[in-house]
This record gives C-alpha cells, sequence and structure tokens, in this order.
C-alpha cells in the first residue's frame, strides 16, 4: 500500500518542491497545510502516515502543531523541515517527539531516505 | 606593551605547571576516573592557556585550548581516559615544554610544530574510528571508554531490566564530521533509541549534548529487550550517523561518582598556600653573599671588642651578633628549596623510562617537602636521574623475570630524602636484582682496577665502592637510558664536589639501595679549624669521624706512604704540611707572620681522622684551633684546579685561610 504523506508549509514554493520529490519516490501527497493551526486540523481528517512539519511558519507554530498532533495520535510519525540556524528549535522538537528532521534546501535522496526510515521501511 | 619583563615569570612558572601537569597525568594513569585530578588537569592547563595568550604565544594556547577542549569531556565523564588519551596528553605536555624551550631561547614558538597533535586531539575528542575504535563491529572497540557518574539509582533500574530478561548496552555514536547539525542529529538518534528502550540518565546525556562542546561523539546507556544488532541497524539509518557502536555493558565498569565538594575545598586550599612571592635567584645569591660578609666582620668585630673589653661595645655586639645569626638562620631557609622542585619531574621521566624498557614500576616518592639549599637542589638533579635510571634497567627485572623468581611483578623503586642533622638524605633504592659481588669481583679485576689476591682480601662494602670508580661499568652494552660511558663516578664526583658522600647497599635479589648525603647550606658551613706549620686550615665537619694522638714512632712505611695502625686497620697518613706548605704561603704570605713559632713538643701527633666516599685516612696537623662556622669563598679561577683545595674564608683577625677538600684530598 503506497503511503499518505501531508506536507506542511508556509510557502506554496515548498510544498511543490517537497511534493515533487515525495512522489518521486513513489508516495502519496494526501493534503496540504500552510500553518500550524491548519495541519492539526487536517491530521484529524487526513490520518496521514506521516506529516512534514515545517518548523517556522508565519505564527512560528509548527513546534506547537507537533505537539497538538502528538497529543492526539503518539503514534503521529512528524519529519521537521527547517533552515539551517535553527537547531535549538529542531532539538525542541525532536524533544516534543518529532521523529528526524530534514535541512532546506533539499537533496531529494537525504528527503527520501530519511521518509523511509521514519516509516521503518 | 612591553612584555619581555614578564617573560622570565612567565617561563617559571609555565615550567611549574608542566612539571605540576606531569605528575598529576602520571596518577591519573591509574586512577583515570579520579575526578578531582581531571579538575586539577583542567585547571592547569586552562591557566597555561590563559598565561600563553597573554604573552601572545598563540601555539601555546592554541594547543592549551585542544587539550583543555579534551579534558573537559574527561571530567564531565564523557570518556574516560584510556591508554591512547592518557598518550596524547602527555605528547601535549611534552610540546608545552619544547615551547618554553624555544621560548627559553628568544627563539619563535612557530619552531614547534603541533599542527598534528591538535587534529589527532580533535579526533579523540570526537570519538573518531581513527583512534583505534572499530565501532561498526558489535561489542568490540570502545574498549577502555566507558559512561562515568551512575547513581545507585540508575544502578537500581539496570539491575531491574536485567531481571526482565532486558539488557544493558553502552552506545556509542559518531556523528559525520561534516554534520552541520550535530545536536540535532544526535537528539534524532537519541529519540530512536529511546522508541527502543530506556537511555539511563536522558536529562544527563542531553545536557551533555546542548552543550556545544559534546564535538561528535554520544555515548549514554541503553536499556532495552533488542539485540545489539536491531539497536545498531536503526541507529545507523538516522542521517549523518557516521559510526555506531553497541556492547553490552559490564555492570562492574558502573562506577560510583566522586564528590565534587572534595575537589573544591581542595582548589581553595591551594589558593591558601600560593601566598609567596618569585625573586630571581641572582637576588637571593647577592643577599647570601652580603649576609657571607657581614659574618665576617661579625667575627672581627667580636674580636676587636674583645681587646677593648668596653661593657657597652660587647653587649652591642652580642646583640648584633644575635640578629646576624637570626638573620643568617633567615637567609637559609629562604634559600631552601623544596626538593619536590626537581621531584616533581620524575614519575613522568620513570614512567617514560619503565615504558622503553618495558618494565613494570611502582615509582613512590617520600619527603619531597625537604628544603635544600638552590645550589644543592641544581647539582643533585642529574645524579639523582642517573640513579633512577640505573634502578629501572640495572635494578627492577622485567616482568617475566619477576614472576619466574617469584616476586610481584611491579617493582617498587622508591626516592626518599629525610633530614638528618644539617644534612639530607636522599635515598634511591629498588628491589630489584641486586649486584652481584662476585660478579663485580671479577670485572673489577678483569679491568684492572685490582688483582686476584686484593679483590679476594676485600670486604663486599669495599668492593662496592669500585662502581664509583671512572671507568667502571658492569653493562657490557651501553644501554639507551643508562648506558651512555658515565656511570656511577659522575653521581659520586658530583655529590662529593657539593660536599655530600654517596652510599650503597645492595643485596642480591633483594635489591640496591643508595644514599646521598647531602649539606642542608652551602655557604657556610662547620669547620675544624687546625694549624699546620705556620698556617691556618679549614676542615669541614662533615668528613671528620675523630681525632687521634698517636705517638711518632706508630707511624710505619707501606710502599712509601705512612701508615698507622688504627683500629686494628691500616690508615694512610697525609701530612698537610708537605702537600700544602707553598701553597699556604703563597696565600696568607700578606698577612701578619706574628704567629709563635711552631714547636713540635713531644713526639706526639695529632691525626684528623676523616672520611670520604668510603676511604678513610688521617691528616696530620700540629695543633686543634677550634669549631666554627664559616663563609665559604671561591678561589679565583688559577687557584681553583689545586687539588685538595675547595676554597677559602676569612677569619675574625681578617686572615685569609683556606679550606680543604678533603674528597679529594683522600682519594
Amino acid at each position: 500500500m503506497v503511503k499518505r504523506i501531508m506536507v506542511v508549509d508556509d510557502a506554496a514554493f515548498m510544498r511543490m518542491t517537497l511534493k515533487n520529490i515525495l512522489q518521486s519516490g513513489g508516495y502519496e501527497v494526501c493534503g496540504e497545510a500552510e500553518s500550524g493551526a491548519e495541519a492539526v486540523k487536517r491530521y484529524e481528517e487526513l490520518k496521514p502516515d506521516l506529516v512534514t512539519m515545517d518548523i517556522v511558519m508565519l505564527d512560528r507554530d509548527g513546534i506547537q502543531a507537533s505537539k497538538n498532533i502528538l497529543e492526539k495520535d503518539p503514534q503521529a510519525k512528524i519529519l521537521i523541515v527547517s533552515a539551517m540556524g535553527q537547531q535549538h528549535l529542531i532539538v525542541e522538537a525532536i524533544q516534543t517527539g518529532a521523529k528526524g528532521f530534514i535541512i532546506k534546501p533539499f537533496n531529494p535522496n537525504t528527503v527520501l531516505q530519511e521518509v523511509k526510515r521514519i516509516l521503518g521501511e | 606593551m612591553e612584555f619581555s619583563q614578564y617573560k622570565e615569570l612567565f617561563i617559571g612558572e609555565s615550567e611549574e605547571i608542566i612539571s605540576s601537569l606531569n605528575n598529576n597525568l602520571v596518577n591519573l594513569e591509574s586512577n583515570p576516573s579520579d575526578l578531582s585530578l581531571l579538575q586539577e588537569i583542567f585547571r592547569l592547563i586552562h591557566t597555561l592557556k590563559g598565561m600563553a595568550a597573554t604573552m601572545g604565544y598563540q601555539r601555546m594556547s592554541t594547543l592549551a585550548h585542544a587539550l583543555e577542549t579534551l579534558l573537559d569531556v574527561l571530567r564531565r565523564g564523557v570518556i574516560e581516559a584510556d591508554k591512547e588519551i592518557m598518550d596524547k596528553l602527555f605528547q601535549g605536555v611534552d610540546k608545552f615544554s619544547q615551547i618554553i624551550e624555544v621560548i627559553k631561547k628568544g627563539e619563535e614558538e612557530s619552531s614547534v610544530e603541533i599542527e598534528d597533535l591538535i587534529e589527532t586531539l580533535k579526533d579523540i575528542n570526537v570519538g573518531d574510528i581513527k583512534t583505534g575504535i572499530k565501532p561498526t563491529e558489535v561489542g568490540g572497540g570502545f574498549e577502555e571508554r566507558r559512561v562515568l557518574r551512575l547513581d545507585e539509582e540508575d544502578r537500581k533500574m539496570i539491575k531491574e531490566s536485567l531481571e526482565k530478561g532486558e539488557k544493558t548496552y553502552q552506545v556509542t555514536l559518531a556523528i559525520e564530521r561534516e554534520s552541520l547539525l550535530k545536536q540535532a542529529r544526535a537528539f534524532t538518534a537519541l529519540s530512536v533509541a529511546q522508541d527502543m528502550g530506556k537511555i539511563i540518565k536522558p536529562h544527563y546525556i542531553a545536557n551533555q549534548i546542548k552543550q556545544e562542546k559534546f564535538g561528535r561523539l554520544v555515548v549514554f546507556f541503553l536499556t532495552s529487550k533488542h539485540t545489539p544488532e536491531e539497536i545498531r541497524n536503526k541507529l545507523v539509518l538516522v542521517p549523518e550517523i557516521e559510526k555506531v557502536d553497541v556492547k553490552i555493558l559490564d555492570i562492574n565498569l558502573l562506577l560510583p561518582l566522586k564528590k565534587e565538594k572534595e575537589t573544591e575545598k581542595k582548589e581553595t586550599e591551594t589558593l591558601k598556600v600560593s601566598q609567596t612571592i618569585r625573586v630571581k635567584v641572582n637576588h637571593l645569591d647577592n643577599l647570601m653573599n652580603l649576609i657571607g660578609e657581614l659574618v665576617i666582620d661579625k667575627t672581627r668585630l667580636i674580636e676587636i671588642s674583645r681587646s677593648l673589653e668596653d661593657k657597652v661595645l660587647s653587649d652591642t655586639i652580642s646583640r648584633l651578633n644575635n640578629l646576624i645569626s637570626a638573620l643568617q638562620d633567615e637567609m637559609i631557609v629562604l634559600r631552601l628549596v623544596p626538593l619536590a622542585y626537581i621531584f616533581g619531574h620524575f614519575p613522568r621521566m620513570m614512567r617514560d623510562i619503565a615504558a622503553r624498557e618495558a618494565k613494570e614500576i611502582d615509582f613512590i616518592i617520600e619527603g619531597e617537602d625537604i628544603g635544600v639549599d638552590r645550589t644543592v637542589l641544581d647539582e643533585i638533579n642529574e645524579p639523582l636521574i642517573h640513579l633512577l635510571r640505573n634502578a629501572v634497567s640495572h635494578g627492577v627485572e622485567s616482568p617475566a623475570v619477576r614472576k619466574a623468581k617469584g616476586k610481584k611483578e611491579r617493582g617498587t623503586i622508591r626516592l626518599k630524602a629525610a633530614r638528618e642533622k644539617n644534612y639530607v638524605a636522599i635515598e634511591v633504592s629498588d628491589d630489584g636484582k641486586g649486584i652481584n659481588i662476585d660478579n663485580l669481583k671479577k670485572v673489577a679485576v678483569e679491568k684492572g682496577f685490582f688483582t686476584q689476591s686484593e679483590v679476594e682480601r676485600m670486604k663486599d662494602e669495599d668492593i662496592l665502592n669500585v662502581i664509583f670508580l671512572p671507568g667502571f661499568s658492569t653493562k657490557e652494552k651501553s644501554s639507551f637510558v643508562s648506558g651512555r660511558g658515565v656511570g656511577m663516578d659522575v653521581v659520586k664526583d658530583k655529590v662529593t664536589a657539593l660536599g655530600g658522600t654517596v652510599h650503597i647497599e645492595t643485596k642480591e635479589e633483594r635489591g640496591t639501595k643508595v644514599t646521598i648525603r647531602l649539606p642542608v647550606n652551602m655557604a657556610i658551613i662547620e669547620v675544624l679549624l687546625v694549624r699546620v706549620g705556620k698556617y691556618i686550615y679549614c676542615l669541614p665537619l662533615v668528613s671528620i669521624i675523630e681525632i687521634i694522638k698517636i705517638s711518632k714512632n706508630e707511624v710505619k712505611k707501606i710502599d712509601n706512604t705512612e701508615v698507622v695502625n688504627y683500629r686494628g686497620t691500616v690508615l694512610p697518613i697525609i701530612r698537610l704540611e708537605e702537600k700544602f706548605g707553598a701553597v699556604g704561603r703563597l696565600l696568607t704570605s700578606t698577612l701578619e707572620e706574628e704567629k709563635e713559632t711552631v714547636s713540635y713538643q713531644d713526639d706526639g701527633l695529632s691525626v684528623v681522622v676523616a672520611e670520604s666516599a668510603g676511604k678513610v685516612a688521617g691528616l696530620v696537623v700540629d695543633k686543634l684551633i677550634g669549631q666554627q662556622d664559616i663563609v665559604v669563598k671561591n678561589l679565583p679561577s688559577a687557584l681553583r684546579k689545586i687539588k685538595g683545595i675547595g676554597g677559602a674564608t676569612i677569619l675574625g683577625k681578617g686572615e685569609v685561610v683556606l679550606v680543604l677538600d678533603l674528597n679529594s684530598l683522600i682519594s
């Protein structure tokens, strides 16, 4: 069965880039969200196998969104997406329960490897 | 700003720190988890770093910084100092010494190469695979390194998980050097591990990682029901994780954490002790000379006051006399430097020699707080090094041989100093093979020091003294450390030049002990004043055994040498007048010639029996004058080569008299 992934990012360009990478890797991008609040709402609707979560969005709520999702579903698999220089935020997210992180700009192979690892494939 | 005025101070203090570092490192080697030692080493390196940076010695401070980083990892208990780390630390300290040597010569510190060492230090800091760790092999690698600081609660947790059939693993991760977000990677890996079991002290580990200094090595304990392979396979998948080592933890390795409080206490103690100031040695020497002059003038003043018989004057002078004596005592104390100053270098040296000779030794130092005169200290260093080297290479046997003999595999070498009245006795003893007297006799005959019949008549103690003769060495091949063609004769020469004595004792298979006795104070010595012919000589009291009175006809002649029977042994007689008549005149001819004409009253002879390096001789004198403290002055270089004369001094009436060097006179 094809694994379903939700992409959360406030920049449409980043969502598109990620979507293309994920699809090239044989994954289905089942939904997108452009804010933390939207991500939490859509997670419940979509129940994706994995979420890529931009850590710094307009409302800076990537971490809060991750927390909220994990509260509702402790098994949620969240992959943090970040730019350089946000190490403390990444650490915080991982301590919250995120499973891994990828750094912009993306290397398609790295992204896919990390997704695969977190999905336990 | 001109720093040159501080340079000397910098060098002196650096050398002390380096010496202290070496000692602490030697101790650390046998107590790798001693937190207070690690703290102290860290502190010393940190001090050195600050000093070097202030002086603008960039390389020195860079190296100190690299070592400090490693020390910080060590003291935080992430890894333990194994042999490899110890070697690197020692190498680092050696580099400091080299840099200091270079600076002393006024050269640029850049001539000392430190880059390679710094590179390897970086690798240790991050647990690089190049350092002999093979993290890819489950159960292999990271042998000596372990996470410390587990408390009772952690042990309990480990015990419980063991009871549940789980295992406790020591997990070591190396994150790729190029990784830009090493902390985040480390946390990712930790979260993966957490999914497979329980991390012991997770907050502690997290804090370790959050501190920027963590480098790229993460070590933690994990209790888990998974196999090592399963854990490793999961962790390896985390991006930018270069190597993973998972091994089953030996529960015995978990050492309890030592209390930090002790260290703090120690630090404040050392602060109190260091209420000292530094003084240039030549100032001390000048002061000593001035006090010497003062002592001489005082003696003259006393003579003058005696002849004037003025109550007020003699009272004043008596008070002055007391003050000068007190000053003199204080001066002696001021010049005393604890033996620790040189002893401090020995543990490191012994470690290196033992390693090179593949011997195992426990090196024990006692009495390093005993003070000796600075001059003595400088001169005694080399002889002691020689004796210590001998003890390692010729004394203590190899571990295998010792085992075969039923001895402990580790030999013991002891360096012990003790105060004996005005002397300091320094012993170097070992529990090695000792000296084979028969072998010694054989070599003594072969080398032509004695004939076979002489050797047969000699007592063991006398035969042992052969070792001190120039050109004698029972070791055929000169070994790297102890050979070098110089031997015990050099030791003896140095020590006797200082007015000291050397004594050797040995027991086959039990060991050898060499004892050096040295005067505490070099410049002011006690002498016996004697008159020979018209002239007065000073005989250092150190070497004098007793004074005997004999009748002239007791003197016999053997092979052109005059001898007397002295307590059943043959005592050679030296007639000082024949030996020094001319020299004495030369120096004293300017002085008052009013001395009473010498009367060879009866046919009795006063003989001063003196000993030096095991040899005894009798010195014939005409009159014994008395005992006195004198200040020895060096002779001008033209006169210095005269055998048997050690210096001169000025007596109360202003006469210049010669101080005899009994050592060279007797031997």
